[in-house]
C-alpha cells in the first residue's frame, strides 16, 4: 500500500495533469484528460506546493485540455476500448422540465423543432400511474438500425455507442422504419444553425454540423466522455434524472452523485424498455415509485411549449 | 431662453431616454457574481478556481471572457497572483506562483481576492475567502475482515498540525467519470481526535486491470480549509474483464468487413449461381451473333 | 416434347403466305390517340421532374413526410412498381414452360410491363434518398446484411434476365421487320439492323436461341419470387405492428401476380382496340386469363384473410389501434376499397362467363391495378402512424400525412414514365411476336 507521503513524486505528474484538467470540468478535480496525451513543451513554470515547496512543471500540463476535434473517422467508428457505456433514468425524479431537451438540441444544433431526447407523458395501462419518460436512444447491443444499414453509415462501437456518420449516410431511412423507440430523426431539410457551426469540419463524435437528407440521433455525447465529462443532458437536468457511466466501472453518475451500477438495478429494480423485442438497450429505467411531486405539474411545460410555438 | 427650455426639457427627456433603450443601453443591471474557491488535490500542489456567473431568471449562466484579477491577503499591486482570463465555462485556474513562498510560509490563514473591473455590461465585482491550511491523511486497516478507512483532517496551527473535530468530509472510490462513496454514508464527520472512520461496502468493485482502486477522502467546499484531497491506491477491487472479443465477432449488426460466414455462403452461392448462368446465357447471345456473321 | 414450341426448325424461316400476319402485327406509328396520349405522358413526367428538382434543390422537405411517416408513397409506389414487375415471370416463363400455348400473344407485352415497371422502381427508389448523389456507397461500402443490398441485388438481377427475355425472342421478328419495307424514319432502320441483322434463322441459330430462352424461363422464376419476397422483408424485418408478420414474403408475392396479371389484362384490352388486334388477342385469351385472374384474386384474398383475422383475434397492445385504423377508423374507406374493389368485386366479375368478356374484363383490371395500388399505400403509411412510442415532442406536420403536390407529381410522373416506356416500346416493335404467331398458325398445316 503506497502511502502518498513518501511517493509524492509520482503523483505529481499525474496529479498535474489532473489538476489542469480539472479547469475544464465541474466540481471535480480528478477526471482526467481521458485517453489525452500532453506533450511537454519543454517550458518549465516554477509553482507553490501546499508545504512551500517550489516545484518545477512544464507549461503545457496546465493548459486546459483541447477539444477532440481530430479525432479520425476510424478511431471514431472504434470507439474508445475498454468501456461499455450505460445510463440509468431515474423516472421517480423527473417533472418534464425538458432541460434535458433544451440543453441536448442547444449543443448538437438540433434542428428547430426536431428532438433528439423525447420526454413521454406515459401510461402503461388504464389503472396504472402516468409518469414522465425520457427517452434518449438506446444504444443497443443488438441494434436493429445497425442491421439494417445498407452503407454502413450507423454502425455499433466496441464502447457499445451506436453512431451515425453523416458523410456516408444516403438518407434511405431504413433505420428509422427499423428502430422501435422512434428516437431517429431526420434532417428533411437543410438545418437551421449558424454559419460557424455550419462550416466546421463534420465530426461522428460531434454530430455536428447535421446535414440535409441524412439521419440525426442522440450519441451518448462521445466527444464529451473522451474528454472525461459528462453527456450534455445529464449535467443539464436539475433533478439529476439522467445517471452516465461504464458498465466496466460498475458505475454511473449524475453529476453530483455516483451509484454503483449493479446495486442501484438491483435495489431500484430498473428495466430496459421494449425488452421482448431483443435489441438488449444500454439505458435502464428506474421505475416511478415515491414521487413527491404530482405527474400533472409537468403538463405546465407542455402548455409553455404550445404557448410559444 | 428660459421659456424655450422649459417647454421642450420634458420631451426632450423622454426622448433621450427612449432613444438609449432602443440603442440596447438597457437600465436593467447586469450584476456580475465572482466567486473563487480553494482546491488542494492529492499532488499537494494548491490551485485557486475563480467562477464568474450571472443570475438570469434564477438559473447562474457562466460568463466567459471576463477578466479577473486574484490577490493574496490584500488587493495591492504587490500582492497580485494574477489576472486571468475565464473560459467557455466561466471558470479559471490560478496555481500559486514560486514567488509566494516567504509570504506564503508565513501565517496559516491566507486570504484571497478577485475582484473584476467594469467591463462589456458588468459593473466592478469582488468576492474572497479566508483559508486555513489543512491536510487530510488516509490510510487503511481490515479488522475482522472488514475494510476501513481513515481519514484524520489536520489544520496548521501555531506552527503545528492540530486535528480538526467534527470537520465533515467524503470518503470515496474514484469512477472515471465520478466518485462513487466508499461506504454506506455520503458524508463522514470527524471526532475530536480528528478522524473519520468507513467502512468500505464496495466489495467485488471492478478497478484497473491489476484490480486496485483510488480511495479519495476530501472536504467538498468546506468554509475554513477548502477543497483538499488526500488519495491512496489499494487492491480492493476486482481486476474488470470487458468483453473484447464484442467487436470483432461476427454478426448481423456488425460492419460490412464481419459479415457472418453463413449469410456470405448463402448470399454469394445464390448470386454466383444466378449470374454464373447469366453469363453463360449472355456468351450463348455473342455465339447466335457470332454465327449470323459468320454464315453469309 | 420437353422443348418449347415457340420456335420450331423449320427447313426455312418461316413464311407468311399472305403476308397478313406480318402487316397486321407490325409497329405502327401513332395516329391522332396516339400523338395525343404520348404528349399527356410526357407533359406529366415534366411536372413530375420539376417536382424532383424542387426536391433536389429543398431537401426531402417539399414532401410531407416526416419523422414519423418516413416512408410515404414513393415507397408505396416502389413497391406497387416491383410487384407488376413480376408479370413477366408469370406468364413469360411459367407459361411457356408449361407450354401454355395461348399465352404466345401476351409474352411480350407482360415482358414490356415488367421491364418498365422495373426501371421505374429503381427510379423511384433513388428519388426516396434523402441523398441520391451518394448513390454509388451502396456498391462501395455495401452491406450485405442488409436487406436493403439484397433488394439492390435482386433488382439489378431481374432487371437483366427481363430486358434478355425480351431481347432474345424479339430477334426473329427483328429479321422480319428488316426485310419488310415499312415507312421508318432512317435512324429506326438503323436501330433495327444494327441490334437483329445478324440473325439469320439459321438451325443452328434457332437451337442457341430456345436453349437460352429456356434457361433464362427456368432462372427468372426463383428471381421473380426473390425480388418480392426481398421487398417484403424491408417491412417484415422491422417491428411495427402490421409489417412484423411472417406471412409477408407470401403475401406479396401473390399480390404482385395479382396486379401483373391485372395490367397485362387492361394491356391487352388496349393494344387491341387501339391496333385492331382481335384477330390475335381474341375473346378465347381474355376468358383464359380471366380465369387466372380469379385465381390468382382469390389466393390474394386468402393471403389478407390471413394477414388481418389473425392479429385481430389476438389484438395486441401495438397491434390493437393500428388495425382499428384500418377496419373502422380513419383509414377504414380507403382499406375496405382497397378489398372490395382490389379483390372482391373482380373476382365476382370474372366468376361468371360473361363477365369474362373483353371490356368486362377491362373493368375488373383496371379495378384490380387501382386497388393495388392503394393497398400498397395501406401497407406503408397507416403502420408507420402507430409507433410503439407515442408520437410527442415533434413538429405537429409530422403526426398526420396526405402527400404533397410534388409527392404526386413525382408518383404520378414515375406511372407516366413507365406507360411512355411501354408506349415507345409499342411504336418501335411488335407487341405480339410475329414469328411465334406465324409457327403457331402454320403448326396444324405441318402436323
Amino acid at each position: 500500500m503506497e502511502k502518498k507521503n513518501t511517493s509524492r513524486r509520482d503523483f505529481l505528474i499525474t496529479g498535474l495533469l489532473a489538476g489542469a484538467a480539472a479547469g475544464c470540468s465541474g466540481n471535480n478535480p480528478f477526471t482526467p484528460g481521458a485517453d489525452q496525451e500532453v506533450t511537454p513543451s519543454g517550458e518549465k513554470v516554477k509553482l507553490l506546493s501546499a508545504d512551500g515547496e517550489i516545484i518545477e512543471v512544464d507549461k503545457a500540463f496546465l493548459k486546459p485540455v483541447p477539444d477532440v476535434s481530430h479525432v479520425t473517422n476510424a478511431e471514431a467508428r472504434k470507439g474508445i476500448a475498454g468501456k461499455k457505456f450505460v445510463m440509468v433514468i431515474d423516472l421517480s425524479r423527473c417533472k418534464n422540465l425538458k432541460k434535458c431537451q433544451e440543453a441536448c438540441n442547444h449543443m448538437h444544433h438540433v434542428h428547430p423543432g426536431q428532438n433528439w431526447l423525447k420526454v413521454y407523458p406515459m401510461q402503461d395501462a388504464e389503472h396504472t400511474a402516468p409518469y414522465w419518460q425520457p427517452t434518449t436512444c438506446m444504444h443497443c447491443d443488438e441494434p436493429p438500425c445497425v442491421k439494417v444499414c445498407p452503407v454502413d453509415a450507423t454502425f455499433k462501437r466496441q464502447d457499445g455507442i451506436v453512431l451515425i456518420d453523416s458523410n456516408r449516410c444516403i438518407g434511405c431511412r431504413f433505420c428509422m422504419a427499423a428502430c422501435p423507440y422512434s428516437t431517429r430523426v431526420f434532417n428533411w431539410e437543410k438545418p437551421d444553425i449558424p454559419v460557424e457551426i455550419a462550416s466546421r469540419p463534420y465530426n461522428c463524435e460531434t454530430s455536428v454540423p447535421q446535414k440535409k437528407g441524412t439521419v440525426g440521433k442522440c450519441d451518448f455525447c462521445p466527444d464529451m466522455v473522451r474528454k472525461g465529462e459528462l453527456p450534455h443532458c445529464v449535467t443539464a437536468c436539475p433533478n439529476g434524472v439522467f445517471f452516465f457511466g461504464d458498465l466496466n466501472e460498475d458505475s454511473v453518475t449524475n453529476g453530483s452523485e455516483t451509484f454503483r451500477f449493479s446495486d442501484l438495478i438491483r435495489d431500484k429494480s430498473g428495466y430496459r424498455l421494449e425488452e421482448d423485442l431483443g435489441t438488449k438497450p444500454s439505458v435502464y429505467y428506474l421505475p416511478p415509485v415515491n414521487r413527491n411531486f404530482k405527474f400533472e405539474e409537468g403538463l405546465k411545460t407542455e402548455e409553455k411549449k404550445t404557448a410559444h410555438s | 431662453m428660459n421659456p424655450l427650455k422649459n417647454k421642450f426639457w420634458l420631451p426632450l427627456f423622454f426622448f433621450l431616454a427612449s432613444f438609449t433603450s432602443l440603442t440596447g443601453q438597457d437600465s436593467t443591471v447586469h450584476t456580475l457574481i465572482l466567486g473563487i474557491s480553494y482546491y488542494l488535490p492529492a499532488d499537494n500542489i494548491p490551485y485557486l478556481k475563480v467562477k464568474a456567473t450571472e443570475k438570469v431568471e434564477r438559473k447562474f449562466i457562466p460568463q466567459k471572457d471576463i477578466i479577473a484579477s486574484v490577490y493574496i491577503n490584500e488587493e495591492t499591486e504587490a500582492n497580485l497572483l494574477k489576472k486571468t482570463r475565464t473560459d467557455e465555462k466561466g471558470e479559471s485556474i490560478v496555481y500559486l506562483p514560486a514567488a509566494l513562498k516567504p509570504l506564503w510560509d508565513s501565517s496559516a490563514l491566507m486570504k484571497f481576492i478577485v475582484s473584476s473591473e467594469a467591463a462589456k455590461i458588468f459593473e466592478p465585482a469582488s468576492s474572497e475567502i479566508e483559508i486555513t491550511k489543512a491536510k487530510i491523511e488516509i490510510d487503511t486497516s481490515t479488522v475482522d475482515e472488514v475494510k476501513n478507512i481513515t481519514a484524520k483532517v489536520l489544520e496548521l496551527k501555531d506552527g503545528d498540525w492540530q486535528p480538526v473535530n467534527e470537520a465533515e468530509l467524503k470518503i470515496a472510490v474514484k469512477r472515471s467519470l465520478g466518485i462513487l462513496p466508499a461506504g454506506e454514508e455520503e458524508l463522514y464527520t470527524t471526532d475530536s481526535t480528528g478522524i473519520a472512520v468507513a467502512e468500505f461496502n464496495k466489495d467485488s468493485l471492478p478497478g484497473d486491470d491489476k484490480g486496485q482502486l483510488t480511495l479519495v477522502a476530501y472536504t467538498e467546499d468546506n468554509e475554513l480549509y477548502g477543497n483538499i484531497f488526500a488519495e491512496m491506491i489499494v487492491p480492493w477491487g476486482v481486476a474488470p474483464q470487458p468483453d473484447t472479443t464484442f467487436f470483432d465477432k461476427r454478426s448481423l449488426w456488425a460492419t460490412r468487413f464481419r459479415t457472418p460466414y453463413w449469410l456470405l455462403t448463402l448470399a454469394y452461392a445464390v448470386i454466383g449461381i444466378v449470374w454464373g448462368t447469366l453469363i453463360y446465357l449472355f456468351f450463348l447471345l455473342l455465339k447466335i451473333r457470332r454465327l449470323g456473321k459468320v454464315s453469309v | 416434347m420437353d422443348t418449347p414450341t415457340v420456335l420450331t426448325a423449320p427447313k426455312t424461316t418461316a413464311i407468311d403466305p399472305a403476308g397478313q400476319i406480318t402487316h397486321d402485327l407490325l409497329p405502327q406509328p401513332f395516329g391522332k390517340k396516339g400523338k395525343i396520349w404520348t404528349a399527356i405522358l410526357i407533359a406529366i413526367c415534366l411536372v413530375g421532374a420539376f417536382a424532383y428538382y424542387r426536391q433536389l434543390r429543398h431537401g426531402l422537405v417539399v414532401t410531407n413526410m416526416g419523422d414519423y411517416v418516413s416512408w410515404g408513397i414513393y415507397i408505396s409506389n416502389f413497391v406497387f412498381f416491383v410487384a407488376i414487375s413480376l408479370v413477366g415471370s408469370l406468364i413469360t416463363a411459367i407459361f411457356r414452360l408449361g407450354n401454355v400455348q395461348w399465352s404466345t400473344p401476351l409474352t411480350r407485352i407482360a415482358e414490356i410491363i415488367a421491364v418498365s415497371a422495373i426501371v421505374f422502381a429503381s427510379i423511384i427508389i433513388i428519388v426516396d434518398m434523402g441523398r441520391p448523389e451518394r448513390l454509388l456507397n451502396l456498391f462501395v461500402h455495401g452491406r450485405i446484411q442488409s436487406p436493403i443490398m439484397w433488394d439492390v441485388i435482386v433488382i439489378g438481377t431481374y432487371l437483366i434476365i427481363s430486358l434478355l427475355l425480351l431481347y432474345l425472342p424479339l430477334l426473329p421478328d427483328l429479321k422480319i421487320m428488316n426485310q419488310v419495307k415499312m415507312k421508318n424514319p432512317k435512324w429506326l432502320s438503323k436501330y433495327y439492323h444494327f441490334i437483329g441483322s445478324f440473325w439469320k434463322g439459321t438451325v443452328e441459330q434457332i437451337k442457341i436461341n430456345n436453349k437460352a430462352i429456356h434457361r433464362l424461363c427456368i432462372l427468372i422464376i426463383p428471381v421473380a419470387f426473390c425480388i418480392h419476397t426481398v421487398t417484403s422483408w424491408l417491412f417484415a424485418t422491422t417491428y411495427r405492428p402490421g409489417w412484423d408478420s411472417t406471412n409477408f414474403g407470401a403475401y406479396f408475392v401473390s399480390g404482385a401476380f395479382l396486379v401483373g396479371a391485372g395490367a397485362v389484362v387492361v394491356a391487352m384490352y388496349v393494344f387491341r382496340k387501339v391496333y385492331s388486334l382481335e384477330k390475335y388477342i381474341t375473346e378465347k385469351h381474355f376468358d383464359r386469363m380471366g380465369k387466372v385472374v380469379v385465381m390468382l384474386a382469390m389466393l390474394y384474398l386468402y393471403f389478407n384473410v390471413n394477414e388481418y383475422l389473425v392479429p385481430a383475434f389476438k389484438m395486441k397492445r401495438h397491434e390493437e389501434s393500428h388495425l382499428s385504423n384500418l377496419f373502422a377508423g380513419e383509414f377504414a374507406p380507403l382499406f375496405w376499397f382497397a378489398i372490395l374493389v382490389g379483390m372482391v368485386i373482380p373476382i365476382l366479375i370474372m366468376l361468371f362467363r360473361s363477365g369474362r368478356k373483353p371490356l368486362p374484363m377491362f373493368i375488373a383490371g383496371v379495378m384490380v391495378v387501382v386497388g393495388a395500388w392503394f393497398k400498397r399505400y395501406l401497407i406503408v403509411t397507416p403502420t408507420l402512424l402507430h409507433p410503439m412510442l407515442p408520437m410527442q415532442d415533434a413538429p405537429e406536420r409530422f403526426k398526420h400525412y396526405f402527400p404533397s403536390w410534388e409527392e404526386w407529381a413525382i408518383a404520378m410522373g414515375s406511372l407516366a414514365g413507365a406507360l411512355l416506356i411501354i408506349t415507345f416500346f409499342v411504336r418501335i416493335f411488335p407487341i405480339i411476336p410475329i414469328h411465334e404467331t406465324i409457327v403457331e398458325k402454320n403448326e396444324p398445316a405441318e402436323k
